[in-house]
């Protein structure tokens, strides 16, 4: 399953699952759930609706368990009448399938907690194309962003007052479903709601002098400063359930830039797994559910992790199984 | 005024101020005013104080002018009503006036979720790490997660991946507007308050990673977050003081007390960026939000490095004399 928030036609943000093209609004949905299969009056059930189902992905996801489990019954529920194909209202009028041309996407990871974990030199290209030593074995380098640093599908990714140079890349998200201290790597996938697709952007000209060793410094205390830039981080369209992806290490990515691809990969080529990442932050950091963890820029040597890109540029981040994250970068 | 945030033994929470050591509920207190100098009805004087005065510290900052402009009626008029001794109650019958021991003292802005820290903000401190430093003018800014922050009498948890923890300790400024690409001159209109953090580190999580004048540098400057993010790394509190009570805040003294003895002293004139450069230079793209929390960085000097090591069992006490005492416990 595969779902989004969006805005529909009065400007309420709606939580919808993509079914073949089509958007449903998955509370609409549930509501006529409840009044088809368990016999509940409209109104009480579009008040039941609203509770299991809220509007705020967030909500959602902080419901852990039981709200995953009223996702999937509405989502099931949805997708049968999106399959018998009639243009279908909720008991109460509110329109449940409406064509993708018809909403506008908004990133799904909208008004999280502000806990945005950024992984970075996670895949082994970093070390040939960008001549710095790697983190040791099973670490890697994290910094920290805001949720105001992210923005959502075919937003416009600003040019920065600060850098001259700026790069975009394609990255995994992982969602995070359940909160969690001291997860092992065997029961990581627990605590793992699902998988979007995170364009992180960069003021790569703040890192000046980044080399190996002390060459590093000063560039590399302004990491974070480099990153966390007002719309450096689109995010979205779409978070695919986990169930869908059984391995998160077997997808493929690449980036586009005005149509041609520069970055590609395979996310098998992670130094440190998804689940081997939830164990390294969780060891004293309480993971909650709806934290978002970026798992590093993907690339190889031939089409590297970071992409250059000028004011004008369309950027395309695709990871397969969860889609197309398209934005503008605007002066 | 010094603006705190509590829980009464109820559960209840409130935002309050504090008055020669007497916490008051000011929602409750906004309720009287305006019940009985306002001439607002009961009930409407009732619904407005959680509207104007809200028990969230954050929503009431986010309020801007017009929560300041309420802050301040309200202050003077509960300053002029106070008697030693007495009790009040508001219209509805909310009690007004808490002493220390009937409340527990939270982190000042509970909702707090955006909290920036300085690093290398005094030439001790590149001296004791033998870092270069930032370029003049420059800082090293990153982020710590929400768990970090803990209040007052909280206890820090030592952690599982090193055996080196130690601590700062730094003036924090609270914003009180929106802003974006502020000038030095203009900085100081974006500030509502101050109050004191600790920004403790997990040394063994950067040293272990070639932390050192050899090989110092990439990749130990990976791990300068994930050294400072575990949960209750970062004690705030115990009170906001606002800006018009520090009007020098660069000529601000501070202490750090482990079981009773003197570790951390440090000046804020020794800052190597001043704090309306900081704010110049970190929001030159990225936007701030009235409650932000900026941690300046640890101070210390030649005699004095800015860092100290704390052991479980060990009691941790912050001291700028304009603030209090934030007083912490190390539990293993």
């Amino acid at each position: 399953m595969k779902v989004a928030s969006f805005k529909n036609h009065d400007g309420q943000i709606r939580i919808g699952i993509e079914i073949q093209g089509k958007l449903a609004d998955l509370t609409a949905g549930l509501e006529k759930y409840l009044v088809e299969e368990a016999g509940i009056e409209p109104q009480c059930a579009k008040d039941v609706a609203n509770e299991k189902l809220p509007t705020s992905m967030f909500d959602l996801i902080r419901r852990e368990k039981e709200g995953q489990a009223d996702l999937k019954l509405a989502g099931e529920f949805t997708r049968k009448l999106v399959e018998k194909g009639d243009v279908v209202f909720s008991p109460t009028g509110d329109k449940i399938i409406y064509g993708l041309e018809e909403v506008s996407l908004l990133t799904p990871v909208q008004k999280m907690a502000g806990r945005v974990f950024n992984m970075e030199y996670n895949y082994p290209a970093y070390k040939t194309v960008y001549n710095t030593d790697p983190p040791k074995d099973g670490e890697t380098a994290m910094f920290m962003m805001e949720p105001e640093t992210i923005t959502g599908p075919e937003d416009f990714v600003k040019w920065p007052t600060t850098a001259n140079e700026v790069t975009a890349a394609v990255e995994l998200g992982i969602v995070i479903g359940k909160t969690g201290k001291r997860i092992s790597q065997a029961n990581a996938s627990e605590y793992i709601f699902g998988y979007t697709v995170v364009s992180d952007f960069t003021g790569m000209s703040i890192l000046r002098g980044i080399g190996p060793g002390k060459s590093a410094f000063p560039g590399a205390f302004y990491f974070t400063r480099a990153m966390i830039m007002d719309s450096f981080q689109p995010v979205g369209p779409f978070i695919t359930l986990q169930d869908e992806i059984p391995d998160p290490q077997n997808l493929g990515a690449e980036l586009k830039v005005n149509g041609h691809v520069v970055s590609k990969g395979k996310t098998s080529d992670m130094r440190v797994s998804v689940a081997g990442l939830i164990e390294y932050l969780s060891k004293d950091i309480t993971l909650e559910a709806g934290d978002l963890i970026s798992t590093g820029a993907i690339g190889t040597v031939e089409y590297p992790p970071e992409a250059g890109v000028k004011i004008g540029d369309v950027t395309e981040a695709m990871i397969e199984h969860i889609g197309t994250l398209r934005n503008t970068v605007v002066a | 005024m010094k603006l705190g945030s509590f829980k009464t033994h109820s559960g209840n929470m409130c935002t309050g101020v504090n008055i020669n050591g007497q916490l008051i509920d000011l929602t409750a207190a906004f309720e009287k005013y305006l019940f009985e100098d306002c001439g607002v009805g009961r009930q409407f004087a009732s619904e407005a104080s959680y509207k104007r005065i809200p028990p969230s510290m954050l929503a009431l900052i986010q309020r801007e002018e017009e929560g300041m402009a309420d802050l301040t009626a309200v202050y003077s008029y509960i300053k002029n009503i106070m008697k030693k001794g007495s009790v009040l109650f508001s219209p509805s019958g909310k009690k007004l006036n808490y002493g220390l021991d009937e409340i527990k003292l939270l982190c000042p802005i509970p909702q707090l979720y955006r909290v920036f820290n300085i690093g290398v903000n005094c030439d001790a401190f590149a001296t004791m790490a033998k870092v270069t430093p930032p370029e003049e003018g420059y800082t090293c800014m990153f982020k710590k997660p929400t768990h970090s922050i803990i209040g007052p009498e909280d206890e820090i948890q030592y952690p599982i991946t090193g055996n080196d923890v130690e601590s700062e300790i730094e003036l924090g400024v609270i914003f009180g507007k929106k802003g974006k690409g502020i000038s030095q001159d203009k900085a100081m209109d974006y500030i509502f308050g101050y109050t004191i953090s600790h920004d403790i580190v997990v040394m063994d999580v950067l040293s272990e990673n070639n932390m050192g004048p050899a090989d110092m540098g990439v990749p130990a400057s990976y791990y300068i977050t994930l050294s400072k993010s575990p949960d209750t790394f970062e004690p705030i509190g115990p009170f906001i003081v606002t800006k018009d009570e520090i009007p020098d805040p660069q000529n601000v003294d501070m202490e750090l007390r482990v079981n009773g003895e003197v570790r951390l002293k440090g000046r804020t004139r020794d800052m190597r960026v001043p704090i309306r450069r900081l704010i110049e230079f970190n929001s030159a793209d990225m936007t701030f939000y009235p409650g932000d929390f900026l941690s300046t960085g640890g101070m210390g000097d030649k005699d004095w490095p800015p860092h100290t090591e704390l052991k479980p069992g060990d009691v941790v006490e912050a001291e700028i004399k304009e603030i209090g005492v934030l007083r912490n416990y190390v539990i293993s």
